[in-house]
């Protein structure tokens, strides 16, 4: 188990240096001169003369053929140096670090709603199959996974904030603040949750070891939650984990809207202005969690299934 | 002491299903204590689904069943709990039969600690010792998850659960039919040996017509939902040609069965479109009716 442990962490370093490569490349073909586009944001014009864009074309390193440029960049990222932004003139790293606890308490809170909504819905819905619950969680699940993060984001807000006037509209600052953005991740994520522990519950349910504990005479209740739950839940959390990076992205749209101050929204305040250290450093953040995440979920999955937990002893 | 009377079971066929058509079809069965009757019948014509009903894990559409003069229809859900040590079932596969979270001991177990009366002072860890030498199966395998373990292994481990408190009636569902060939003996064996010492009637069902031959004390052939023929040694002189052709050489266990994609003539004998001594008579629905030593349906025997 142990080499098992080894060998998926040494996976992360191609990854990593795949996702690098990716992201330097799609900046590099990204439309317009990332130093003139830096300009008019720095300088707050739209025609910055010459001699300044040829200046910070030097700066940025862009006068550098591409492989170069990339090798610089690297050689700077493996000695714990991101580079610094050309707009704020802050480190990336300093950038970073400011802006991802947001996103990682908007992830968090979305993931643990979607749980405690997402996981009972599903189970209601197996067990009394094609029942009131079942066809409401079914509607639901297509309504809700079919909305667009931006459309439901604007309808709340609408409604809670422009109506009832009870939560902010945008900005940062307590929990407040985070109600209807997670709402809005969360959505998403119990459509599926709940659809995926349904099926996963109906699928445990066939099983001969349920027939076999009615036959010793145990009620209902008592085998959904002492044989089926445990069961059905393994192959749902293990999904859950995976959609835990998924949610940093599609945090990038919901930080925009409510104008959070996330790692969400700073890549993409970085691409607006082609600050390309922030968004190179942005991406690879991104590439980490994502991966770390994986690995992790992959870790407890062996904890938690005994058929692999005791293979190896 | 165990009837079924009029047994009937209708599926929800779901949206562009024939939802007339019965699994199981108006099927009157009985065993006696200690008896063993043989079911057999190819796949897919209800013998799973009549095995289940017997012991009201399927509740049937229509009939009763009786349990020592118990209208199990009749009772409470809590009453019919309280009676389910008494019928238990070994099924076609024992992979999924135990709950891989658990150990092969706890699974094994479980029945006492839902009935816990029956242990009458006992030890659980004694039990636990009692059951697993009576199968033949080593304390530390016990000790294992189910995913460990082979396939007989497993038999083994269920067979010790179904037998842990004594049952009056096991459903045997092709308990070897996932087997190995070198262990089905061994498992047919100890499944007679531990049916003898407790005195339990059987209901075996198996496609294995050698199997019903040698284990059942009397015989009942299923097709398409209904019983055509029951009885002792009815598959050394069978009467309806169903019967008479899965005992041939070309019958089902050598995997020579109906073709599948054949239409059953709605109203008639399900048999009407194999048979060879088929009438106009035979577009009606045979009853099954009694000859002396056996129950047949079909009109051409008499």
């Amino acid at each position: 188990m142990n080499a098992l442990v080894v060998n998926r962490v040494l996976q992360i370093i191609p990854v990593l240096i795949g996702i690098s490569v990716i992201t330097f490349i799609l900046i590099a073909l990204a439309p317009g001169d990332p130093a003139e586009i830096s300009l008019r944001a720095i300088l707050d014009t739209d025609n910055p003369s010459p001699q300044a864009i040829s200046l910070m074309r030097a700066e940025m390193g862009l006068d550098q053929p591409y492989h170069i440029r990339y090798f610089i960049w690297l050689s700077r990222v493996l000695q714990g140096d991101l580079g610094y932004s050309y707009i704020s003139h802050k480190s990336t790293i300093h950038e970073i670090l400011y802006a991802l606890p947001t996103t990682f308490y908007l992830a968090t809170l979305a993931m643990a709603i979607s749980i405690i909504v997402g996981i009972p819905l599903g189970i209601a819905a197996a067990v009394r199959q094609n029942g009131l619950i079942d066809h409401v969680c079914r509607l639901f699940s297509v309504v809700g996974n079919a909305t667009p993060e931006f459309f439901l984001a604007i309808l709340l807000l609408l409604f809670f904030s422009i109506q009832l006037k009870i939560l902010p509209v945008a900005g940062s600052g307590g929990i407040q603040y985070f109600i209807l953005p997670s709402l809005v991740l969360a959505v998403g994520l119990i459509a599926i949750t709940s659809r995926l522990m349904r099926t996963s519950m109906l699928d445990v349910l066939e099983q001969n070891y349920i027939l076999t504990a009615r036959s010793k005479g145990l009620d209902r209740g008592t085998i959904i939650t002492r044989h089926a739950i445990k069961n059905a839940l393994l192959p749902v959390l293990t999904y859950m984990g995976t959609q835990f990076g998924w949610l940093f992205g599609g945090a990038v749209v919901v930080e925009s809207i409510f104008a959070l101050p996330g790692i969400g929204r700073l890549t993409v305040d970085a691409v607006n202005t082609r600050d390309i250290m922030v968004l190179q450093g942005c991406m690879i953040t991104f590439a980490i969690i994502f991966v770390v995440v994986n690995l992790a979920v992959d870790m407890s999955y062996i904890w938690l299934n005994p058929a692999i937990r005791y293979d190896e002893v | 002491m165990i009837e079924g009377r009029g047994l009937t079971k209708y599926f929800d066929a779901g949206f562009l299903g024939d939802p007339s058509a019965a699994a199981v079809d108006s099927v009157d069965i009985h065993i006696g204590p200690g008896e063993t009757l043989a079911l057999v019948g190819e796949s897919g014509c209800g013998k799973s689904t009549l095995g289940r009903m017997l012991l009201y894990l399927i509740h049937p559409t229509r009939g009763d069943v009786l349990f020592e003069g118990k209208n199990l229809a009749k009772m409470r859900g809590s009453e019919l709990r309280a009676l389910r040590w008494k019928f238990q079932i070994v099924s076609q596969h024992p992979d999924n039969a135990l709950n891989p979270r658990w150990t092969v001991a706890r699974s094994i177990l479980e029945p006492f600690r839902i009935h816990s009366k029956r242990l009458n002072g006992r030890g659980m860890n004694g039990e636990l010792e009692r059951l697993i030498d009576l199968v033949g199966l080593e304390p530390e395998q016990a000790a294992r998850y189910p995913h460990q373990l082979s396939g007989g292994e497993l038999q083994r481990a269920v067979i010790a659960r179904a037998i842990a408190l004594d049952p009056a009636f096991i459903v045997c569902d092709e308990p070897t039919s996932m087997l190995d060939v070198s262990i089905q003996a061994s498992i047919i064996r100890l499944l007679q040996e531990r049916q003898k010492a407790i005195g339990c009637a059987c209901l075996f069902i198996t496609h294995d017509i050698q199997l019903a031959r040698i284990l059942g004390d009397r015989v009942a052939v299923m097709l398409g939902g209904r019983i055509v023929e029951e009885g002792e040694k009815i598959l050394d002189h069978p009467l309806h040609p169903f019967t008479q052709r899965i005992v041939s050489p070309h019958g089902i266990s050598q995997g020579n069965g109906l073709p599948e994609d054949c239409k059953i003539i709605p109203g008639a004998c399900t048999y009407l479109p194999f048979c060879p001594r088929g009438t106009g008579r035979c577009h009606t629905l045979p009853e099954i009716q009694d000859y002396g030593d056996r129950r047949v349906s079909c009109h051409m025997v008499a």
